[in-house]
């Protein structure tokens, strides 16, 4: 059989079925608007050309030197650059660690039966320690 | 089919107006693949709901022509995730993977071939003028008896069109894997129509 | 010269910018939030800029998890968030220590904590009431003076 054919058929049935009702298309409209208030462009990227080549350029005689120099102090000051931002990403992961600890039992805390002031009142405490006994 | 630019180094990030349309355009098939997979409507819709959230917060700024793709595997995941929260998994297929071992990509399948099987067997005349309706209860019936990955990679590559390659990496299967399950999707649901006199 | 000098310090400029994006990003302040997550911590708008990094990337992880609770947990979310935030340090960390215990508890008694609370809050009533009675102060009079454990301040008691 010719398989993209009758797939095709298949196809223009299906699209017949998208009326799916206005309850669903409205909570799926209602969920696009959300995902679309989420949607954040990260900054943008920092493009990495050869932006530094372009000076060496230099007229002059005794100016050769300065092409070993330069490309070099380039390196050095990209290097300690990079540095700070790879220490930078390791406070970031340190960070990201810290509060993924937290952030589940906050949660719980915050959504649970018991009002905050239960895990705070050391009077409840020792009243459950009499209660259970 | 729909072209799609692979190389897409110079393509511009999606806006917000070019995200919201994909998303319009895309929202109502997606609701419908899920609740093939998952046959209930409240499931279905909260699993587009936190497949799009997750494409607008991860993937938001990707270039336009990326986004079918990247959907698609949120959305299979999305699915995936589902049945593996409810640990569903029925008598039949518990029985059959312990007759036969249960491998991907080439090897049959055994609830595949059980299910293709286990057709309609009644024969009945050609029935002429069905209603447009009927026919879609009928496709989207059978569309839902398919085993899960001929179906999804029937609907990724004939619905949502996408490429025998997009539709490999949103499976996460070789491309070779695609063809087989689409060739034995296409075919058990030809068999099932024509059992009912049916020829698309 | 001065064209090479340049470059060298847009290089330094490079890396310390990436860095300083990157603690920008580590400390966002609430006008850098998504409309979404501005309306889900409305409440702790106000004290957003005190908050530390660590504190910030958690809210923001709680904000994620938003949409898929319940309106119920929801609710009780938004309004315990400010009171959250406004207790030391000690306070959050002694709080979270006991829901750890409570965690450990049998399905059974954790199920039946929130009554018991209320029981407790009752008996704690009656108790103060009966003590102003006693002594013919107003009640809160009476506990202050010989309340044993210090409890929270009651501007933090709502509910």
């Amino acid at each position: 059989m010719n398989e993209s054919l009758f797939a095709s058929k298949i196809k223009k049935t299906l699209d017949t079925g998208l009326d799916i009702g206005p309850g669903a298309a409205a909570r799926l409209k209602a969920a696009r608007e959300r995902a679309l208030e989420r949607h954040r462009v990260p900054a943008a990227e920092f493009a990495l050309t050869g932006r530094g080549m372009g000076v060496l350029r230099v007229g002059g005689v005794a100016q050769s030197w300065l092409r070993i120099l330069v490309p070099a102090a380039c390196l050095i000051a990209a290097a300690i650059g990079l540095q700070q931002w790879q220490e930078t990403r390791q406070a970031a992961r340190f960070v990201a660690q810290q509060a993924a600890e937290i952030e589940e039992v906050d949660t719980l805390v915050l959504t649970g039966d018991l009002p905050i002031k239960a895990y705070l009142d050391e009077d409840f405490q020792s009243w459950l320690k009499q209660a259970s006994q | 089919m729909r072209g799609r630019a692979h190389d897409n180094k110079d393509s511009p990030l999606a806006s917000r107006n070019e995200l919201s349309d994909f998303l319009a355009d895309v929202e109502r098939r997606a609701f419908k693949q899920a609740l093939f997979a998952v046959r209930d409507e409240h499931v279905a819709l909260d699993i587009v709901q936190d497949a799009m959230l997750r494409l607008a917060e991860k993937y938001g700024a990707k270039p336009v022509a990326e986004l079918p793709p990247l959907f698609q595997r949120i959305l299979q995941n999305a699915i995936r995730d589902f049945f593996r929260r409810q640990k569903v998994r029925s008598l039949w297929v518990t029985l059959l993977s312990s007759l036969a071992p249960r491998r991907d990509d080439d090897e049959a399948d055994p609830l595949e071939t059980l299910e293709t099987a286990a057709g309609p067997s009644n024969q009945r005349g050609p029935e002429l003028a069905l209603e447009q309706s009927q026919l879609l209860d009928l496709i989207e019936r059978e569309i839902r008896k398919l085993p899960a990955r001929q179906r999804e990679a029937f609907l990724l590559r004939y619905w949502e069109e996408l490429d025998v390659a997009e539709t490999a990496a949103v499976m996460g299967c070789s491309e070779g894997s695609v063809k087989t399950h689409c060739s034995r999707a296409a075919h058990a649901l030809a068999t099932a129509l024509k059992a009912r006199g049916i020829e698309l | 010269m001065a064209k090479a000098s340049l470059a060298i310090a847009l290089w330094l400029c490079l890396g310390t910018s990436l860095a300083f994006a990157q603690t920008n990003k580590q400390s966002p302040s609430w006008a850098q939030l998504s409309a979404e997550q501005q309306r889900i911590l409305a409440p702790i708008q106000g004290e957003w800029n005190k908050l530390d990094p660590v504190r910030k990337r958690k809210w923001l992880g709680i904000a994620q998890r938003y949409p898929k609770m319940t309106p119920e947990e929801q609710e009780r979310l938004q309004r315990r968030m400010q009171e959250w935030v406004t207790l030391t340090p000690e306070q959050r960390r002694a709080a979270r220590e006991k829901y750890r215990e409570f965690e450990l508890l049998p399905q059974e008694e954790r199920q039946a904590m929130r009554q018991k609370w209320d029981q407790y809050k009752e008996e704690r009533a009656a108790q103060d009431a009966s003590k102003a009675a006693a002594t013919g102060k107003p009640a809160e009079e009476a506990t202050a003076a010989s309340g044993p454990a210090p409890n929270p301040p009651a501007s933090l008691i709502k509910q």
